[in-house]
């Protein structure tokens, strides 16, 4: 499936605000279905259509890092990790690519609080990241390499190869097979496979993890914190109250 | 050229949990204390307030709370036949920063070493014979017994507003309590933790199998506790938002929740922050420190006198700032001379992942020392002459608060990504729970700390450099343990399991504990050691270094409770011999 450059829908609100767009944060559902949506059955999960419809029109978002390369690589990368289905909208439909584009354009991206002095040597793997590039540069050099890769592979580049050509890449990324140009073999899909994890889990705050669907599709609380009541007397039963960000909190 | 201050009785250097005692108890002794922490200042209010700081992503994954790595790190290889690199991200280890240092983001397990730990050398030969530990294996003799430190460990869990169940009370040993402890004095000042779900199956597990399961100490009070200081302390709600985080109910024992506000309000203390001190200085005969230089945010350096120096700077950098002032000779692996740098040690971890279709485990409910241990493969309370090595573990259910982006642990086999990844998932992080094993390393020859050759921070100073690999003895050791963990997860039938082996080579990529131990450790003999019983610098007298670098060797428990204990040991020596008679306290 081809993705529409640019065609990305981003989480309602701005940091710490709900809703600002105009329309309202979907209301929770009911505790009943809640409980079940958290997935205390093994194959009940709740297809709800409040959890998986945007919640708003959603405020469309620039990337401030990404150029359109970037953007149709990661969108493509994300999509296929976090794909559409009963439990959640698409990664790109949560928020994903842009919490990246985000991460990548500030300071983790930018290397911020990693020593890079050098001299440099390539190292042993014991001895972590040695490359002379922050991870916003990583992506830079990775995600052309990759095209390149694919093209003389599958005749076609990244985001537009079959699904299951783009899961093979994926994996040879991971064992160094594919390409990912100057990058020591798995470095780059260890650091994509964490910024998309991020990108799901994390608070809202961060652009990702729209109407904390993550959240609400494992059953993780949230931001919220007190459970002195709760610890001993919920043994074997599936905590039912509303994941809370922390704008919710706030 | 740097500008000379006025003279105050006594610097600390680094502002964390010894920092806090130190300062506290020398105050308390009439001297006029200057405290100088690099970084900036921390309170609970503002900079640990709900929700702002329930954030995994800036806190546990970014790191908010710790040592800028840009600024200054380590360099790390396994051994001499590869060049140290700097450590250009943190992973295994987490070194803290600012006012309260990693007093504030660690998860509050406190415990007290085993008395047999205090002897080891002796006691495994007498046991099990002096050819059992091996040449390379410099594990050492404490030169201070646990029936000497008791009291202090005693007074450390006052203060902190300790949760548990003793023991052994003065010998007799305590239903529900942990019957391997040493003996102590009295109860712990507040009740133990709550058990969560799986906590309550580790325990009916463990008890079956004829095990002696025990609620983890915990310095996450329990109940809304004025401390012997006067200092209110709140009760932990169990949040989940503990290790590496600040906490916002000043229920987690800190710098900041037991002594700060009583520090910032007298008069004989000086707190000033954004001060990095670069170097102890010494006399012309090198035998005496005349107080440290340090430098402010806007790169001015100054010189402040002072009639005694306390490191408390963590055990790392305590190490490095004896080296680069020259206190104390550094360690030579070729040689086997120099007192600085050698001993270092670190921690074995591993791990069982137990996974239930039918049951429910809401893991995010937790505290950082919410925990069910047992200790029947710790220290030596197991038989080791058949097993070979030295040292053991606690085997533990940890209810931590198991938070998305780090927690996701799945069955092996199942997919890292797509639909299955996210049905998997969806599944399996509600129904799982890890079984944990965190052990103790000995110390070896070819284990330790000086200063790298190649790398500099800002200041233009050499960076650390860590020498360090997993010996065969503690890897045997931890894969008996981790077989023990799973020889308790199979008895809990689960529907799936994963054993998860520490196997070396020692990487510093990903996150183990950030219990380094030893570098200026403690000794009876200064050719051997950096530090006296007393913590007193062998070298230069009038130059304390606190932390767990005072270590021979690190046991399985974390640290934070016997170096709290060998604070308050150290501020009673400073302050009932020392300031009487200034000098050396142990002859050499």
């Amino acid at each position: 499936m081809t993705i529409k450059r640019r065609e990305f829908v981003v989480g309602a609100g701005v940091i710490g605000v709900v809703g600002v767009t105009g329309g309202s944060v979907a209301p929770q559902p009911a505790s009943a279905e809640h409980a079940m949506q958290m997935g205390a059955k093994q194959t009940a999960h709740a297809s709800s259509p409040a959890q998986t419809a945007t919640s708003a029109p959603p405020e469309k978002r620039a990337y401030t890092f990404l150029n359109p390369d970037e953007a149709t690589w990661v969108e493509a990368a994300v999509n296929h990790m976090i794909p559409a289905d009963d439990l959640t909208a698409s990664g790109v439909d949560l928020g994903i690519a842009y919490f990246i584009d985000q991460q990548l354009a500030g300071g983790f991206g930018q290397g911020g609080k990693m020593f890079m002095q050098g001299p440099w040597h390539p190292g042993v793997p014991q001895q972590g990241w040695q490359v002379r590039l922050s991870p916003a540069e990583a992506y830079r050099a990775a995600i052309p390499a990759i095209n390149a890769y694919c093209t003389k592979a599958y005749g076609k580049d990244f985001s537009s190869i079959t699904e299951s050509q783009r899961d093979e890449v994926l994996n040879d990324l991971g064992t160094g097979k594919a390409d990912s140009g100057p990058l020591p073999a798995g470095l780059f899909l260890d650091l994509l496979y964490q910024n998309v994890m991020e990108g799901f889990f994390s608070d809202p705050a961060y652009g990702g993890n729209r109407d904390k669907a993550a959240w609400k599709m494992i059953g993780y609380s949230g931001a919220t914190g007190n459970f002195v009541d709760l610890i001993e007397t919920t043994y074997n039963k599936p905590y039912t109250e509303p994941s809370q960000s922390i704008a919710d909190l706030s | 050229m740097a500008t000379k201050l006025k003279p105050v009785d006594a610097v600390i250097v680094g502002f964390g949990w010894t920092g806090a005692v130190l300062a506290r108890e020398l105050t308390k002794a009439g001297l006029n204390v200057l405290a100088l922490e690099r970084g900036g200042m921390r309170d609970t209010i503002p900079n640990f307030a709900a929700p702002m700081i329930h954030d995994e992503l800036r806190f546990a994954i970014r790191h908010d709370l710790m040592q800028d790595a840009s600024r200054e790190t380590l360099t790390f290889r396994n051994n001499v036949d590869q060049t140290a690199l700097p450590i250009r991200r943190w992973g295994s280890f987490l070194p803290g920063n600012g006012v309260g240092g990693a007093g504030v983001h660690w998860n509050g397990q406190h415990y007290r070493f085993a008395p047999s730990e205090f002897r080891i050398r002796s006691h495994y030969g007498e046991r099990y014979g002096k050819t059992f530990i091996p040449k390379e294996m410099t594990i050492q003799d404490w030169p201070v017994t646990y029936d000497e430190l008791e009291p202090y460990y005693d007074r450390f869990e006052y203060l902190c507003g300790t949760a548990g169940k003793a023991g052994n009370i003065k010998g007799v040993i305590q239903e529900g309590g942990n019957p391997f402890e040493g003996s102590r004095a009295r109860e712990y000042p507040n009740p133990a933790m709550k058990r969560s779900f799986q906590m309550k199956m580790f325990e009916d597990a463990t008890r079956e199998m004829g095990f002696h399961p025990y609620v983890q100490p915990s310095s996450d009070v329990t109940q809304a506790y004025t401390n012997p200081e006067g200092v209110d302390m709140g009760s932990c709600v169990y949040c989940g938002f503990c290790e590496r985080f600040g906490c916002e109910m000043s229920a987690k024992a800190s710098p900041q929740s037991t002594l700060l506000p009583l520090l910032l309000k007298d008069p004989r203390f000086e707190l000033r922050t954004l001060s990095h001190v670069t170097k102890v200085n010494l006399d012309s005969g090198r035998k005496k420190s005349t107080g440290v230089t340090y430098i402010d945010s806007q790169g001015r350096e100054f010189e402040q006198p002072a009639d005694m120096v306390l490191l408390c700077a963590f055990g790392l950098h305590n190490a490095r700032l004896m080296m680069l002032s020259g206190i104390g000779r550094i360690y030579d692996p070729k040689t086997g001379k120099g007192s600085v740098g050698r001993n270092y040690a670190y921690q074995m971890s591993s791990s069982v992942t137990a996974h239930f279709n039918d049951k429910v485990f809401n893991p995010f409910m937790g505290a950082g020392a919410c925990a069910m241990i047992i200790d029947d493969f710790n220290y030596d309370n197991f038989d080791h002459g058949p097993l070979g090595f030295v040292g053991g573990s606690y085997i533990c259910v940890e209810s931590k608060g198991q938070r998305p982006i780090d927690f996701r642990n799945l069955p092996p086999g199942e997919p890292r990504w797509g639909k299955g990844w996210k049905q998997s998932v969806a599944h399996w992080y509600n129904r799982t729970f890890v079984i944990a094993s965190f052990g103790s390393v000995t110390a070896q020859r070819s284990n330790y700390l000086d200063l790298d050759p190649n790398y500099k921070d800002g200041f233009g100073n050499p960076l650390l450099r860590m020498t360090f690999d997993f010996s065969k003895n503690d890897l045997d050791m931890s894969k008996y343990c981790t077989d023990r963990a799973a020889d308790i997860a199979k008895h809990m039938n689960p529907d799936k399991m994963g054993i998860n082996y520490r196997k070396g080579p020692y990487s510093i990529v990903p996150y183990q504990t950030t219990h380094t131990t030893g570098g200026t450790i403690m000794g009876a003999d200064p050719t051997t050691s950096a530090v006296n019983r007393y913590l007193q610098s062998w070298d230069v007298p009038n130059v304390f270094v606190m932390g767990a670098g005072a270590f021979p060797q690190n046991p399985s428990h974390n640290p934070t409770g016997t170096v709290g204990a060998l604070a308050y040991w150290a501020a009673d020596a400073i302050t009932t011999k020392y300031l009487k008679s200034p000098g050396r306290l142990v002859p050499s």
